[in-house]
């Protein structure tokens, strides 16, 4: 059903569509705009209403009942579309010289998007043509400033939006246009505009405005992270949509079908067109470059020169740099691996348990470490040698050993961070140790000697200074002494057994089994400063806590191996470095902390020479007066 | 070069000299100008008629006149003028020398 309204054309009253009407005001338009500059051109077009009204007549009178769009597509059809009409006169008319086949030069200077010319949306093409530049500069210009921190992103796309397309010059073109419908405003209408363009239901984007907003009011993950660019953007959509007033407005609002699917299509076909278009555009950019240089006649044209040729420049050196680095840092982390690996090799059974994790790390070695440098060693060559094998199975069998490497290498972080994620628990492996309390209040504290073998039979790898390999155990240094306060005025020493394991069971079990020897001489008490661990027992972490408590007043010496590392919460921990040897190792507990014997014994002098300074001043101070007053002495 | 820039451009050369003889041959209104020419096989957009109707009428080399129809408003009748025939006598001169040395060049090709 569709409405038909009356309209007095040029002396008839004609019954048309509605649809068909507003058709045939789009064709009339476009032809003032055609006559824009013609002598005579409401002349003109009044003749060809005429005609169009004499032609509907004899329409009517054939038996329709009115005019439909065919009918007005049809009488378009044989008077004409202006881009066919020929308007070009031979003879010299008291007519400017314009050709009319630059339709944008002759109609007064708007801004349009070209969308004939165009690469992406056509706005370059358009700005070119409004101000008379070559396109290439302005896509140039654009493409800077959206490389300067994506300045040049956001302009464009509210130009692509706002500026009309030279599409809708065209007549008859039922396009569907995004207009805002303030008859069904919540606030501006600019959702139910949105909504009548891709045909979805009106609360859709409603709630994709408001859902932001509400997550700002009630605090909840932040993730939709949009709350006042979503405020931002409808009052962009509220600026640039224009209301649909008219009908006609109001038809295109809701015209044609936009559905999903034909967006998807328009946006299949735009994105095709857009990579032709670009390749086109890189052949056809790399000639015009060639032209703007060759014609270097102006200094401006210069300057673009030498400015391409700097930019050009930069962005190669940056890529090459780029890759050259990434591709260096790559083989040298691979290389780096490689190694670990190979001296990881003695101690893999301390670590290791079990099947899977072996296989996994035999893996990883083989096929993510190994395959990864030869592969990335023999591509260099090859390249350095200009060798091409083009043999596709080779590299198939490579891509798929490493990701074979990949798997490995996860099988193998995942059973290994399993094996130590719980730790075991404080309690059950705490235990005080009895001492004696040393007469003289100095407590000396010393480590057993580690172990050494010199017999063949039990071969020692001396590693790291923490680390010893023997022939079928390891030995580490894990005992670490932390000093605290005694809350009476005893010394005391606890030993804290600490490990890692699957479970907390697991754990508490390996702690368990850590022995550390103690023993004391007088005031002298020495305990090992590490453990053994066998193939059986695994390496989990195992650490030995020492506690020594301090009473306040009395002092210790500790291991010159050891220097503070950490003071937190009245507990000073000390570090076993093996290679610096410390020469100030007495330490005195006081009210105030754990101090150097050494720097007491310096404040204590200072502070004595202090007491000495002052009291010399008061003497001078009494002589100075004695001798003043005469001989009266005053009372100090 | 374009086929149809160079084709379009042959036509522009001779619409207005087609026109005129049309008119010449006695008073016509535009529709009756577009079913001569399209019988001839020389077809024409009234969208370009107009317009050039109405540059010719500008340049006094047609007059017209109204007469009234018994459906709907009057319509113009377009007659040559003095400077008309003058001008048309001028395009015809020049068609025929132009068509013959076509002819000449044509047929000395084959």
């Amino acid at each position: 059903m569709k409405q038909v309204i009356n309209i007095n054309y040029h002396g008839r009253i004609i019954p048309i569509e509605v649809t068909a009407y507003e058709m045939l005001k789009n064709y009339t338009e476009s032809l003032q705009l055609h006559f824009k500059d013609e002598e005579g051109k409401e002349e003109i077009i009044n003749d060809i209403e005429s005609r169009i009204s004499e032609l509907f007549q004899e329409q009517l009178s054939k038996g329709s009942i009115c005019i439909t769009e065919n009918d007005v597509n049809a009488i378009i059809k044989s008077m004409g579309k202006p881009e066919e009409l020929e308007s070009e006169p031979i003879i010299n008319h008291n007519q400017s010289g314009n050709t009319r086949q630059e339709k944008h030069s002759s109609i007064p200077k708007r801004l349009y998007r070209d969308e004939n010319n165009k690469l992406i949306g056509g706005v370059c093409s358009g700005l070119a043509n409004y101000f008379n530049i070559d396109i290439v500069i302005v896509r140039i210009i654009f493409i800077i400033l959206f490389f300067s921190f994506g300045v040049g992103l956001i302009p464009y796309i509210i130009l692509w939006i706002a500026v009309p397309s030279t599409a809708t010059k065209e007549i008859g073109s039922l396009r569907k246009k995004l207009y805002r419908d303030t008859e069904d405003k919540l606030i501006a209408g600019v959702c139910s505009g949105l909504a009548h363009y891709f045909g979805i239901n009106v609360w859709i984007p409603r709630t994709l405005f408001l859902l932001p907003l509400l997550s700002l009011t009630f605090e909840w993950n932040h993730f939709i992270n949009v709350s006042p660019s979503s405020i931002v953007f409808y009052i962009i959509f509220w600026l640039v949509m224009p209301e649909a007033k008219t009908t006609s407005e109001k038809l295109e609002m809701k015209g044609e079908k936009v559905d999903m699917n034909s967006i998807k299509n328009t946006i299949n076909e735009e994105m095709k067109g857009v990579k032709e278009r670009a390749e086109n555009l890189g052949a056809v950019a790399g000639e015009k470059i060639k032209d703007i240089r060759k014609d270097s006649s102006s200094a401006f044209k210069r300057l673009i020169n030498v400015f391409i040729d700097v930019i050009v420049f930069i962005v190669k050196f940056i890529s090459y740099t780029t890759l050259t680095i990434i591709g260096l840092a790559l083989v040298i982390f691979l290389l780096a691996m490689t190694f670990a690996s190979f001296v990881a090799i003695p101690f893999k059974d301390y670590i290791l348990n079990g099947f899977w994790q072996n296989s996994f790390a035999l893996g990883t070695l083989l096929f993510f470490v190994i395959l990864a440098t030869v592969g990335i060693i023999v591509a260099l060559i090859k390249k350095i040698a200009g060798i091409k094998t083009k043999n596709k199975w080779v590299t198939t069998t490579f891509i798929a050993l490493w990701v074979l490497g990949w798997i490995s290498l996860f099988g193998l972080a995942s059973t290994l961070g399993n094996d130590f994620s719980k730790m075991s628990h404080r309690d059950n492996n705490e235990r005080e140790i009895s001492i004696s309390q040393p007469t003289n209040g100095k407590l000396i504290v010393n480590f057993n000697k580690k172990p050494y073998f010199y017999d063949d039979k039990d071969k020692e790898i001396h590693f790291f200074e923490a680390l010893d390999l023997f022939r079928d155990s390891i030995f580490i240094d894990n005992v670490d002494i932390k000093v605290l306060r005694s809350l009476d005025d005893s010394f005391h020493i606890r030993m804290v057994n600490s490990a890692h394991g699957r479970t907390r069971f697991a754990a508490d079990t390996t702690a368990a089994a850590i022995r550390i020897n103690t023993s004391q001489t007088d005031s002298i008490f020495t305990f090992d400063q590490g453990i053994f661990i066998t193939k059986k027992q695994k390496f989990r972490n195992q650490q030995v806590a020492v506690l020594i408590s301090i009473p306040v007043g009395k002092s210790i010496r500790l291991p010159k191996s050891n220097s503070i590392a950490n003071y937190d919460d009245n507990v000073w921990e000390f570090q076993n470095w093996n290679n610096e040897k410390q020469t100030n190792q007495e330490f005195q507990m006081t009210n105030e902390g754990l101090m150097h014997v050494e720097d007491m014994n310096k404040i204590d002098r200072i502070d004595k020479m202090n007491k000495l300074d002052s009291l010399i001043e008061l003497k001078k101070k009494i002589q100075k007066e004695t001798a003043e007053q005469g001989a009266v002495p005053k009372s100090i | 070069m374009n086929i149809e820039n160079t084709a379009s451009q042959m036509r522009k050369g001779i619409l207005e000299f087609c026109i005129l003889s049309v008119i010449k041959q006695g008073e016509v209104y535009p529709s009756d100008i577009i079913e001569k020419m399209k019988s001839a096989n020389l077809n024409i957009f009234e969208g370009t008629l107009y317009p050039l109707l109405t540059r010719l009428k500008n340049a006094e080399l047609l007059t017209y006149r109204w007469v009234e129809s018994n459906s709907g408003p009057p319509r113009k009748y377009f007659s040559l003028t003095e400077k008309g025939n003058e001008f048309y006598k001028e395009l015809e001169s020049t068609w025929n020398e132009l068509s013959d040395a076509v002819k000449t060049i044509t047929t000395q090709n084959q």
